[in-house]
């Protein structure tokens, strides 16, 4: 299998009011196309700054992150949003909805920095939700939705344009343990049926368990763990 | 257009702040429409004043009378034109809410001193020729749904007739246009005779005189030697330019264009800080909104122009719902008065001009947070 994503002594540092503080020293790691890969760690570990250097919704301070042929790490500002509405679908713990827009509004966000028609827009919402399952709910504002409806649509958000990866942080920490199981169901079924590569942060050993790859972190530094599956 | 309904959406966060916001600019343009329309009707009569026309009043007050004798004196002054005795008739027609202007003239200077006035050589010779004959501006012939022809009676607050009443009939022979004219456009004329003859009290008395000179260079020297004409009599006078006149007229009652500009200051001061604070409130709980958006890839370019867009959204369209209610209000509200003003162009886009700036100065400063908000903080704004 080819990696989609590779990062080579990656290093990020953040200044802690005058004190550097490093929160990832000379990290490597490969993920594979297609591949279902859950970071695991204690808090502070700095599995949400990895993930957000993936996703490149941040930039490192030093090492080279390689995603889909593409070197990330050197990208203005600009260019990285451009970067990542083409590759990367989100999805947070909160689900972080857009309260006064409806479920097929929230959906259809990604595709209005595309050059679709509004129809055609539309379409690939509607199409989404259904994937998800929540094409009666369209027209309901996340207020009127449920924790799990409400991850539903943020997953539906994430795959709207059918991005290279998707990156989730937490998805199912806000979540009850049947409506989390079926979170992680929908997201192993994208994974199998739709060959999504997805990356998932969790503390939860039973959501890792969905994934098909665990990899630790701890104080800032790929560790060995004996839950480690590789598949 | 197709990010405008996240600008609708962002407004109507909470509608109920919305709603208050938006009736509070609203009703500041309602102000600006209505106070600024009346300066400018004030400042527009001041610049139709034509420069070969002279006002002659009283010196002691233009409530005092004057003799219409003086009209002889006066045309004997070299370089005089015409001269023609101005009577005011304030009255109304059928209510009292139907107030209007009327002015007693001789009709043989007529239309000489009334340049602005545009009318047909045969409105003028019926004018001449009959004596309850009035010429009616347009304005007022469409307010009132009249016809040239038809018998009208007004009913005069100043002047009583010799059958007991205060009710004056008169015959429409004309109709005049005077587009650069605010007061003769909204007024009518009839003969100063027919009034004089009629009235119990003021016979042979005058508010004060028209007077056109053959050159418009010579008017101060001309308006001085009128006024020696009258020098130590009982009846002096004060003659000006028209538009001297009309500046004085403007001052009795106060430095209008510094009172308008201090109420509607005071406003847009308050209006500013409570605007601003709503703007920045909400983009404050907006945050992780933003750093959503930046998420999925918008630029901050983007947000910013969002950003603006919810702002300038807010204050032009509610500006221009508060100058439309103006605009609607303002003659209504001058007829009740008489004011004989109309609400100028340059007000609306004035007030729009206006708007817009308030957009900028309160929006600019949370699209500026927005714009350099680093997607990491904003996200994590949620948490």
């Amino acid at each position: 299998m080819t990696a989609l994503v590779e990062l080579n002594g990656v290093v990020k540092r953040y200044m802690r009011g005058r004190q550097a503080v490093e929160v990832l020293h000379d990290l490597d790691l490969e993920i594979a196309d297609g591949e279902f890969l859950a970071l695991m760690g204690p808090s502070g570990s700095g599995k949400t700054t990895l993930l957000n250097l993936i996703g490149g919704l941040d930039r490192p301070t030093s090492g080279k992150i390689v995603v889909a042929g593409e070197s990330i790490d050197q990208l203005s500002g600009g260019a990285l949003a451009r970067w990542r509405s083409r590759h990367v679908g989100f999805i947070f713990q909160f689900y972080n909805l857009m309260a006064t827009l409806s479920a097929e509004k929230n959906v259809e966000l990604p595709l209005l920095l595309t050059s679709l028609s509004g129809a055609q827009r539309r379409r690939n919402a509607a199409a989404a939700l259904e994937l998800v399952g929540l094409s009666d709910r369209s027209r309901h504002k996340p207020s009127e939705l449920s924790g799990g409806q409400q991850q539903r649509v943020a997953i539906a958000r994430a795959i709207v344009s059918d991005p290279t990866l998707l990156v989730c942080d937490e998805p199912t920490g806000d979540l009850d343990r049947e409506t989390a199981e079926e979170i992680l169901r929908l997201l192993q079924l994208l994974n199998r049926e739709q060959g999504k590569t997805i990356i998932m942060v969790t503390h939860d050993p039973k959501a890792a368990g969905f994934a098909s790859r665990t990899v630790h972190l701890d104080k800032g530094a790929l560790v060995d763990s004996p839950l480690e599956q590789v598949a | 257009m197709k990010y405008l309904h996240l600008v609708w959406a962002g407004i109507w966060r909470r509608p109920g702040r919305a709603a208050l916001t938006l009736l509070s600019i609203v009703n500041a343009f309602l102000l600006f429409g209505l106070l600024y329309g009346f300066a400018s009707g004030l400042t527009h009569a001041q610049a139709d004043a034509h420069a070969d026309m002279l006002f002659t009043t009283s010196r002691i007050s233009s409530a005092e009378m004057l003799p219409t004798s003086l009209v002889e004196r006066f045309k004997a002054v070299p370089g005089v034109r015409d001269v023609s005795p101005i009577v005011s008739f304030t009255g109304f027609y059928q209510r009292p809410e139907q107030a209007l202007r009327a002015y007693g003239v001789f009709p043989d200077e007529v239309p000489q001193t009334m340049p602005a006035m545009q009318i047909d050589p045969a409105a003028i010779t019926a004018f001449r020729g009959s004596r309850d004959a009035v010429l009616v501006s347009d304005e007022l012939m469409k307010r009132f749904g009249w016809s040239v022809g038809q018998h009208i009676p007004l009913t005069s607050s100043l002047w009583q007739n010799k059958n007991g009443g205060r009710s004056w009939d008169f015959t429409i022979v004309g109709r005049f246009s005077a587009p650069s004219s605010l007061v003769l456009r909204n007024s009518m004329e009839f003969a100063y005779g027919y009034l004089d003859q009629g009235r119990t009290k003021g016979e042979g008395m005058t508010n004060a005189f028209l007077v056109r000179v053959a050159d418009p260079l010579k008017a101060g020297q001309i308006a001085a030697q009128l006024d020696a004409l009258t020098r130590n009599s009982p009846y002096e006078t004060k003659s000006e330019s028209e538009a001297q006149y009309a500046r004085d007229g403007v001052q009795a009652i106060g430095d209008v264009g510094f009172l308008v500009s201090s109420i509607v200051g005071a406003v847009f001061f308050t209006l500013l800080f409570s605007v601003g604070g709503v703007m920045s409130e909400s983009a404050r709980e907006r945050t992780r909104d933003i750093g959503v958006l930046k998420t999925l890839g918008f630029s901050d370019r983007s947000v910013l122009a969002l950003a603006l867009g919810e702002a300038v959204l807010v204050c032009v369209g509610a500006a221009l719902a508060g100058l439309l209610i103006a605009g609607w209000l303002f003659p209504i509200g001058t007829r009740l008065v008489g004011f004989n003003g109309v609400q100028q162009g340059p007000v609306f886009v004035d007030g729009l001009a206006l708007a817009l700036a308030l957009a900028l100065v309160t929006g600019l400063p949370p699209a500026i947070r927005a714009l350099r908000l680093p997607v990491i903080d904003a996200l994590r704004d949620r948490a």
